[in-house]
């Protein structure tokens, strides 16, 4: 049987049409935020005003994220990046489709719980005390309260 | 709160599909999971490179799938924009249009592009 090697290759530089089409996803992104970002005044205004604005700060971030890593010829990997802002889209929808109060604290919380689930994996596996868990799990509780203040 | 394994209790699929939006499920969500979860359709220039005896790691400048990754996450983004128009109230409806057929005709220009029409990699 044949053997099979793996080496690194030196970067070719970007094709013009695909520099191209990224200037254009470039200054999509940036009008995007100029357009919404008079939003930011009311965006305490509500859960659902402040999930709404938060997802799409991620939408934008995902945004260049996905142009930087494209220009750099990874594209394939980028799809990753594009599903999660697929997800956040999808997000943004279901909160606003109805009752957006409701669904916008209940996706608030729910990250809460993803959090405290992710760090109880830590202690159970030995890279973090119980101790240093409750401790980090107060710390974080406070400021989650702080960030949706006035909405609980 | 239940204890489901999202935050809506529902699939992804159906919140696609309760939101109107199959066809990006269709589309686009269903190949990129593929690239996320590392399986063999992820790994497929991977499995056609080994076959020639040579994997070549470093930047691919992947003509097609660059299309798919930008007109995703730009719809994406658009929706998203929408959506705080409404929210907000902003009014901007009539702004957002002319920067989507901006992107839409980049995306055609760029279908008709050497990257895309010489990529045979889907």
């Amino acid at each position: 049987m044949d053997a099979v090697t793996i080496e690194e290759v030196p970067a070719p530089a970007i094709p013009n049409d695909q520099r191209q089409l990224l200037d254009t996803y470039r200054n999509l992104t940036r009008e995007a935020v100029s357009l919404a970002g008079p939003a930011g005044k009311t965006a305490n205004a509500s859960p659902a005003n402040f999930i709404v604005f938060v997802l799409f700060g991620r939408l934008v971030q995902l945004g260049r994220t996905i142009r930087i890593v494209s220009l750099l010829g990874y594209a394939h990997e980028a799809q990753a990046l594009a599903r999660t802002s697929l997800n956040v889209m999808a997000d943004l929808l279901f909160i606003r489709q109805a009752e957006p109060d409701r669904r916008a604290l209940l996706h608030a919380l729910y990250s809460q719980k993803r959090r405290r689930t992710a760090e109880k994996g830590r202690v159970k596996h030995g890279f973090l005390t119980q101790a240093d868990y409750d401790r980090w799990d107060k710390d974080q509780t406070k400021k989650e309260e702080e960030a949706l203040k006035g909405f609980l | 709160m239940g204890d489901g394994p999202t935050w809506t209790g529902l699939k992804d699929l159906e919140v696609f599909r309760l939101v109107g939006r199959g066809d990006f499920y269709d589309l686009f969500y269903v190949p990129f999971s593929d690239a996320v979860h590392g399986n063999i359709m992820g790994a497929r220039q991977e499995v056609i490179q080994a076959k020639t005896g040579l994997i070549s790691v470093g930047p691919r400048f992947p003509g097609r799938i660059l299309g798919w990754v930008v007109q995703a996450s730009a719809d994406a983004l658009i929706v998203g924009l929408r959506q705080i128009d409404q929210q907000f109230a902003l009014a901007v409806d009539a702004k957002i249009d002319p920067l989507q057929r901006e992107v839409f005709e980049a995306l055609n220009r760029y279908a008709a592009s050497k990257s895309f029409r010489d990529d045979d990699f889907v």
